[in-house]
C-alpha cells in the first residue's frame, strides 16, 4: 500500500514562518540602526551652530588662539605623548590675558551654549581609528580626557583625510521644553500641553578649520 | 491509510501565525510611510532653514551690522500677524526681515528706496511662533571709548504640527552677530543706543535665556 502525501506538512509551514520572522527582525534592527544614526546626524553641523561656531573662532582668533594650539599639539606632536585634541577653556591666561577678555569669554561660552570647546589636528582619522560607537578601543585617554561618546561619535564623522592644519570642535548643549500629554480644555474647544519642569537636553556638534599661521 | 491535506487545527495555526507576520509587516510599512511623508516636509523646511540663515548671516558678516531696529518690509499674507525687523547694515544697507505664521521673508535693500526683490520661504511642517526673541548684551567692565564686545542675537521660534518637541529646535531660524572688537564700534554708547531698544514683537528674554541655557 503506498502512502500518499499531499499538502503540506505542518512543520514546514513552522520552519518557514520562524526563518521569515527571523529575517524580518534581522531587516527591522538593521533599519532602526540606519533611522538611529540619521536622527543623531540631524545635530551635526546644523547651520546656525556653524555660524556660532565661526563667531567663537573668530574671537579666540582675535586673541592668539594660535598660541594655545602650537602650545598644545603642535609641539606635543614630537613627543611620546602624541596628544591629538585638546581642550580649550576661558581661564586660559596666555590667550585671554586680560581679564575683561575671559570674562567675556566665559559670558559668550553661557550665551551660546557651549559645553566644550576642542582643538584637534584637522585629520581626525588616528583619532576615529581608536574610537568606535561603544567609546575608547586603545588607549589615548590623555587626547581624549572627558570627551563624551556623543563627541566621539561626531569625531568619527569628520572628514578631511591626510589634510594639513587644524580644526575646532564645540559640543552646544540645547535644552528644549518637553511636551507630556495633551489636556483638552473643552469649553474653549482647543488643546493645551502641559511642559515638563525639566527640560530636556540635546548636544549639536560643529566643526570649523583653523586657519593656523596663515 | 491515506492522508490527504492538512487538518483543520493545523491550518488555524499556520493562518494565525501568517497573520502575525503579516501584521508585523504591515505595521512597518504604514510607519515608514507616514515616516516618508512628514520627512519630506521636513527636510523641505530644513533646506530653507539653511538658505535664509546663509543668506542673512552671509551679508550681516560682510557688511558687519550697525542696527536693529523696528521694520517695514512687506508681508505676504495680511491675515496673520507680522514682524517685522531691520538690520541695518555699517555699509549704508538694510536687510528687511517680515515673519508671518508660515512665511519668512528676507530682502535686501542699497538705500531706503533701491530694494531688490523679496526672497521668501513657505514653513510647512511647522509654524512661527508670534512672539520672537531679542537679546542684546555686551561686556561688563569695558571702560567708557574703548572697544568692546557686544552679542546680538534674534530668534524666531516655530510649533512643530506634530508632538515630536524633541526636534523643535532645529526647525528655529536664530540670527546672530557677535562683535570683533577689532573691526566694530569704537563707542560704548553708539552700539547701546542702536541695540539696546525694544522692537514690536519681541520678548527681549537674556535673561530668562541665560537662566533657560545653563
Amino acid at each position: 500500500m503506498k502512502k500518499n502525501n499531499k499538502g503540506f506538512v505542518f512543520i514546514e509551514t513552522i520552519i518557514v514562518i520562524a526563518f521569515l520572522a527571523t529575517s524580518l527582525i534581522i531587516i527591522y534592527k538593521s533599519f532602526n540602526n540606519v533611522l538611529t544614526n540619521e536622527k543623531r546626524r540631524m545635530y551635526y553641523d546644523d547651520p546656525i551652530y556653524l555660524y556660532r561656531t565661526y563667531y567663537v573662532l573668530d574671537f579666540l582668533e582675535s586673541h592668539n588662539i594660535t598660541s594655545f594650539i602650537e602650545r598644545e599639539l603642535k609641539e606635543n606632536k614630537a613627543k611620546e605623548n602624541n596628544k591629538l585634541m585638546t581642550e580649550f577653556v576661558c581661564q586660559d591666561s596666555l590667550v585671554l590675558q586680560k581679564m575683561e577678555e575671559r570674562t567675556w569669554c566665559e559670558s559668550l561660552v553661557s550665551k551660546l551654549s557651549i559645553k566644550h570647546i576642542y582643538f584637534s589636528y584637522y585629520d581626525t582619522t588616528p583619532l576615529a581609528s581608536c574610537t568606535d560607537d561603544e567609546g575608547l578601543k586603545c588607549g589615548m585617554q590623555d587626547s581624549l580626557k572627558g570627551v563624551s561618546l556623543s563627541a566621539l561619535q561626531y569625531i568619527r564623522t569628520l572628514g578631511g583625510k591626510n589634510l594639513e592644519g587644524y580644526r575646532i570642535i564645540i559640543e552646544y548643549e540645547a535644552k528644549m521644553e518637553k511636551k507630556i500629554d495633551y489636556t483638552t480644555v473643552e469649553e474653549k474647544g482647543h488643546e493645551n500641553y502641559k511642559i515638563e519642569n525639566a527640560p530636556d537636553t540635546k548636544y549639536f556638534y560643529a566643526s570649523l578649520y583653523v586657519p593656523f599661521g596663515e | 491509510m491515506k492522508k490527504n491535506g492538512m487538518t483543520l487545527v493545523e491550518i488555524i495555526l499556520a493562518v494565525a501565525l501568517i497573520s502575525l507576520v503579516m501584521i508585523f509587516v504591515f505595521n512597518i510599512l504604514v510607519d515608514l510611510r507616514q515616516e516618508e511623508t512628514f520627512s519630506s516636509y521636513k527636510s523641505s523646511d530644513q533646506i530653507n532653514r539653511s538658505i535664509i540663515t546663509k543668506r542673512i548671516q552671509d551679508d550681516i558678516l560682510n557688511r558687519r551690522l550697525e542696527r536693529v531696529e523696528n521694520g517695514n518690509g512687506t508681508c505676504y499674507n495680511n491675515d496673520t500677524f507680522c514682524n517685522k525687523v531691520n538690520l541695518l547694515y555699517k555699509d549704508g544697507t538694510i536687510g528687511k526681515i517680515s515673519v508671518e505664521e508660515h512665511y519668512f521673508s528676507y530682502q535686501f535693500c542699497n538705500t531706503t528706496s533701491n530694494c531688490k526683490s523679496v526672497e521668501r520661504w513657505n514653513l510647512s511642517s511647522a509654524s512661527y511662533k508670534k512672539d520672537f526673541i531679542y537679546c542684546f548684551n555686551y561686556g561688563a567692565n569695558i571702560p567708557n571709548g574703548s572697544n568692546g564686545n557686544y552679542y546680538v542675537e534674534l530668534i524666531f521660534p516655530v510649533n512643530l504640527t506634530d508632538n515630536v518637541l524633541e526636534s523643535q529646535i532645529i526647525f528655529d531660524i536664530e540670527v546672530l552677530y557677535a562683535s570683533n572688537s577689532n573691526l566694530d564700534f569704537e563707542n560704548i554708547a553708539d552700539w547701546q543706543n542702536n541695540f539696546d531698544k525694544n522692537l514690536a514683537g519681541a520678548t527681549n528674554l537674556c535673561t530668562t535665556l541665560d537662566e533657560a541655557r545653563k
